[in-house]
């Protein structure tokens, strides 16, 4: 197994669906903190995390014979497993971003460079009322917002991990920055 | 659309994302993940190809029935043409030697042009008796009579000695036959 451990994900991938399972522990000790940072980002208790990411990774490796290196890297085709790993872990709880959805009409009517205004005014409490509306966001508009503008990830590369067209992904960008908006705007307003 | 489509992220806006995504960042795998995660791994393996036996089991036992259905079709594909061979051209035709009178309850049953050793293998079932052909002229013989099995084994051998150069008798529970044909010669 140590020998192995300087090979390229693609070729390990390759050498393990034909006969050495061993070394998937080599690409589970390459991407499982990056796995759980990203998985981490949808759900906040780490031993949660960890175990959808483990679920995940065992999933990866039922489907490791599907992986096609011409698609995408191995850790984006393992983050669009995690992803819907923990899509479907979340599905059936109480969404908490109900709240911004009853905003969504009002939302739809503004312009998402509000958004921008609105922070450029230096209101003291900004950056607290700012956490506050990304906690509000649903799991996948979380992972998008951060791999689009924290992690600066290509569209095209979120579209595989999101499974969703590029323009539908533009779009939701633009619709998540209203929501932002309309979200401050409301906890503002709670607030006096 | 194009990524410059969206706007930049305000400063302000990217300083929450990274305060949020600090708390995700602190997260390490605990320890001893990774042999976790093989564990699993390794069960699953042993899974799968438990799944990969029981399917290649699932296949022999298959090929198996079908191989066997196939070797009793081709064993009896030559008995039935040896049957239908060995039928001779001239019909013979039994009238339900045994059958046709239970499932009708009627009593008489005719025998058409039939061996005499069938005849009697027949008959002598029905009187529990055996049979002893003295020499095999007569075994070859075709007759065409009518056994009516409430008759006594007797009268029915008696039928039987009507016919020419052919004498049957009834001894110690023993159908003796024997062919006056031989002895005329």
């Amino acid at each position: 197994m140590q020998q192995n451990s300087h090979i390229s994900d693609e070729k390990l991938v390759q050498h393990i669906v034909e006969g050495h399972p061993e070394d998937f522990a080599i690409l589970v000790e390459r991407h499982s903190a990056n796995l759980l940072h990203f998985v981490g980002r949808m759900i906040s208790v780490p031993e949660e995390a960890e175990e959808v990411v483990m679920d995940a990774l065992l999933a990866a490796y039922q489907r490791l014979g599907d992986y096609d290196d011409g698609r995408a890297p191995f850790i984006v085709w393992l983050r669009r497993i995690a992803f819907n790993t923990t899509t479907h872990r979340l599905q059936g709880r109480r969404p908490q971003f109900v709240s911004i959805d009853e905003n969504w009409a009002e939302a739809s009517q503004t312009s998402d460079a509000n958004l921008d205004s609105l922070l450029s005014e230096g209101q003291s409490n900004i950056g607290e009322l700012l956490d506050r509306a990304l906690e509000l966001l649903s799991p996948e508009e979380r992972t998008l917002i951060h791999l689009f503008y924290t992690d600066g990830r290509p569209l095209r590369e979120i579209s595989f991990i999101l499974d969703l067209s590029v323009t539908a992904l533009t779009s939701r960008l633009h619709r998540i920055r209203k929501k932002l908006y309309v979200t401050i705007k409301r906890l503002s307003n709670e607030n006096q | 659309m194009k990524t410059n489509d969206i706007p930049k992220a305000h400063p302000s806006l990217l300083d929450a994302l990274h305060r949020q995504d600090a708390k995700a960042h602190e997260m390490r795998p605990s320890e001893g993940f990774t042999e976790k995660v093989m564990e699993k791994v390794k069960s699953e393996r042993v899974k799968s190809e438990k799944y990969k036996s029981l399917f290649i089991r699932k296949i022999a036992a298959v090929f198996i029935v079908v191989a066997f259905l196939g070797g009793l079709a081709w064993a009896f594909v030559p008995l039935l043409r040896s049957q239908h061979t060995a039928e001779p051209t001239q019909p013979t035709k039994v009238s339900a030697p045994s059958l046709q009178g239970r499932a009708g309850g009627e009593s008489s049953i005719s025998f058409s042009n039939l061996r005499l050793d069938s005849i009697l293998t027949i008959v002598s079932a029905h009187y529990e008796c055996e049979v002893c052909f003295r020499d095999t002229t007569a075994q070859a013989l075709r007759l065409s009579t009518v056994w009516d099995r409430e008759d006594s084994l007797s009268v029915f051998l008696e039928t039987l000695n009507e016919f020419d150069g052919l004498r049957l008798m009834n001894e110690r529970d023993t159908i003796f036959v024997e062919s006056l044909m031989v002895e005329d010669k």
